[in-house]
């Protein structure tokens, strides 16, 4: 019996057992897991940085092209925000080019796309064929829901109340959706974490009554660990 | 009469949370055992995105693979994303080659993704087309900036010059003629968020882009494809079950569709209890 | 920005150091374990590599399971704010309750084979109807952001610029 992906599996299941043990109470077991988590990630952050760095910057500099020596200096001058309010106007220039340059291609990208692509896509709608009920659906939503936004200075005459109306009710229609689109997802992170568990992790599942049984051992000792360490807790004095 | 039952309304709408914590746990723990839900229907849209890739997807094609979650989202597109990749893979063998899969990543756990998409759920159909690396596919690791790292990448593929393994990009194989984005025919992308991936991909290039995103994607996607910005999308497991369907090749989503089914029908259950006892509550107080 | 991330690594090391250094009571002992576990891992990504076997799985078990717990239990908390909350209290509230009922039912394969009209309707009211609205927002998001930017370029955001600081 090859041990090692039983021994995993079971480490799997101790962290989420550590994990899921917060909803009874903060407790040892998740405040590991959950600084272990934190250092982890700014590992990974902190290696992952130096290669982008490595591979964008520093390659072609060590290949002869002077120029990268400007974004490796920008890069450096971010630091200055540790070395006080004297010296911090420094880190300034990196994040005003970073910014500028994102917000310039967000916008160059954003008018073709969402403006004017959106607006092609409402007029293409207004055709008289087979869906024509159908279209005219979504153009009154897509005007209503426009007018909703950009006519908002209305909102307080009686035919803007009514158009306001009509756009907030054809909004909450779009979020309703999204909203249980949104609960799906979570509830799908929930299923597949009971499903690895139970068959996705177990390393020879459906059979592998030894990682059955490791798994609920964990479990228990861990509750029985919770259970003294609670214990054993100062109870604090009710208010009188 | 009234004050009893709005006690008992108060009563259940106050039950300590653990409880619920607890059934709902043993109720999908439950649910694994029973077999997976066959699919009765599936949305135009996936239909259409799997036509697209059946017509459109020939050998020698390029195609972008681009990951952009973490580790833990990423779970919600996998199985959307595998459908999608195994279907292109298969669709390129089937016509007598393979395509040239270029993977590109934008988080920090890009690699180790990779690696447990690559190693665990992509292997079986490149090992059974061949696929070898630097000759058919290549990691070329993050391409770091958002927009501003797309808009780049789109115009020179090149930039950084080595891949995610050091290796340097003009002596892999898969890279010869790949000059900018115009070269590629297809860019799947599996992440949340679509809106850098039109602004600077398919908005200026009007290259083929299918979004495999979370379930949200079935809401906020159809104004992209209809509006030909975007070729065809898989929203979560229920996308990707209606994709495995459709190659009719089993997988993640299929076998996790009782499971999924359980889970959502709890929370339609609390939403109904809910309004149930909140209208039981407000006629008895009236 | 990616070399933010640094000074994040020097902002971690320094609080922690300061926990464990004047032993605050109750916290220092995870200090200790996160300044342990930062020094073995970079160390393990240094001499072996960030690609190693060993590397990733300590990734799995500190960073991968973690947070997937994490959105599982958020996935738990949203079960029971669904029992607790959710109350179609006016027109709009009742309105998204219909539709996340309708969204979520139509999407559940076990609902596809008892409710097969349910797919077509939801399909319908997610291409039109919502998709109307949605487009309309998406133009509206559009207007705004061009508009920002064009703030933001001419310096005519304030919270971004120098007095914004002094003022704080």
């Amino acid at each position: 019996m090859d041990l090692v992906p039983i021994i995993m599996y079971l480490l799997a299941i101790f962290v989420l057992a550590s994990m899921f043990s917060m909803l009874w109470k903060d407790n040892p077991f998740y405040r590991f897991i959950q600084y272990g988590a934190l250092a982890q990630a700014m590992t990974m952050s902190v290696f992952t940085s130096w290669a982008q760095i490595y591979k964008v910057a520093i390659v072609p500099l060590l290949k002869g092209d002077l120029l990268m020596i400007v974004p490796l200096a920008l890069g450096v001058l971010i630091f200055f925000n540790r070395f006080g309010v004297k010296r911090n106007w420094l880190a300034r220039y990196p994040l005003a080019l970073g910014i500028g340059i994102g917000t310039a291609l967000s916008l160059a990208g954003a008018i073709p796309t969402q403006i004017l692509g959106q607006m092609k896509l409402i007029i293409g709608r207004a055709v008289f064929n087979a869906d024509f009920v159908s279209n005219l659906v979504f153009i009154l939503t897509a005007l209503s829901a426009l007018m909703y936004f950009f006519f908002y200075f209305l909102h307080n005459t009686a035919p803007g109340r009514g158009v306001s109306r009509i756009g907030r009710y054809t909004i909450m229609i779009w979020v309703g959706a999204s909203f249980g689109t949104m609960l799906m997802m979570n509830v799908i992170f929930l299923a597949y974490t009971v499903m690895y568990a139970s068959v996705f992790g177990v390393p020879a599942a459906p059979n592998d009554i030894p990682s059955y049984a490791g798994a609920v051992i964990v479990v228990l000792v861990m509750a029985a660990l919770l259970w003294v360490w609670n214990k054993n807790q100062k109870k604090e004095p009710k208010a009188i | 009469m009234s004050e009893k039952k709005s006690g008992l309304a108060d009563k259940i709408l106050n039950l300590p949370s653990e409880y619920l914590y607890g059934v709902t746990i043993i109720l999908l723990f439950i649910s694994v055992i029973f077999p997976k839900i066959p699919l009765a229907s599936v949305s135009p849209y996936v239909e259409n995105t799997y036509n697209w890739v059946n017509q459109n997807i020939n050998p020698g094609d390029i195609v972008v693979f681009e990951l952009g979650n973490d580790f833990a989202y990423y779970i919600s597109h996998m199985p959307g994303v595998t459908a999608v990749l195994n279907h292109v893979m298969d669709t390129a063998g089937q016509k007598g080659g393979k395509i040239r899969l270029i993977v590109i990543g934008h988080n920090v756990e890009h690699m180790l993704i990779w690696r447990y998409a690559q190693q665990g759920l992509l292997k079986q159909t490149m090992d059974k087309w061949g696929y070898t690396y630097g000759k058919d596919y290549a990691n070329l690791g993050i391409v770091p900036g958002g927009d501003a790292g797309l808009y780049v990448f789109a115009k020179n593929p090149y930039v950084g010059e080595i891949d995610a393994y050091g290796t340097q990009l003009k002596t892999l194989e898969v890279m010869k003629d790949f000059k900018d984005i115009n070269n590629v025919k297809l860019w799947v992308q599996g992440n949340w968020d679509t809106m850098p991936e039109i602004r600077q991909i398919t908005g200026p290039y009007k290259t083929a882009y299918i979004f495999v995103g979370h379930p949200e994607a079935a809401v906020s996607s159809p104004i992209w494809v209809d509006s030909n910005q975007m070729t065809g999308f898989v929203a979560g497991w229920p996308g990707a079950q209606m994709y495995e369907f459709l190659v009719n090749k089993p997988g993640l989503a299929s076998f996790g569709s009782m499971t999924i089914s359980v889970a959502y029908l709890i929370l339609l259950v609390s939403i109904v209890i809910c309004n149930i006892l909140y209208l039981s509550k407000k006629v008895g107080g009236a | 920005m990616t070399f933010s991330v640094f000074l994040g690594l020097v902002a971690l090391v320094e609080f922690h150091y300061k926990v464990v250094a004047n032993r605050k009571k109750g916290e220092w002992q995870y200090s200790v374990f996160t300044l342990a576990l930062l020094a073995l891992t970079i160390g393990i990504a240094i001499v072996l590599s960030t690609d190693s076997d060993i590397y990733q799985n300590v990734w799995f078990y500190f960073n991968g399971w973690p947070y997937l717990a994490a959105l599982a239990i958020s996935g738990l908390y949203q079960i029971s704010a669904s029992f607790r909350a959710m109350r179609a209290k006016s027109t709009e509230s009742t309105i998204v309750l219909i539709l996340t009922f309708i969204v979520v039912l139509a999407q559940m394969p076990l609902a596809s084979i008892y409710l097969p009209q349910l797919g077509p309707i939801s399909d319908w009211l997610l291409k039109y109807a919502s998709s109307g609205a949605l487009a309309g927002i998406t133009i509206g998001i559009g207007v705004g952001a061009v508009a920002l930017g064009y703030r933001l370029l001419l310096g005519k955001e304030k919270t971004l610029s120098l007095e914004a600081d002094k003022g704080a």
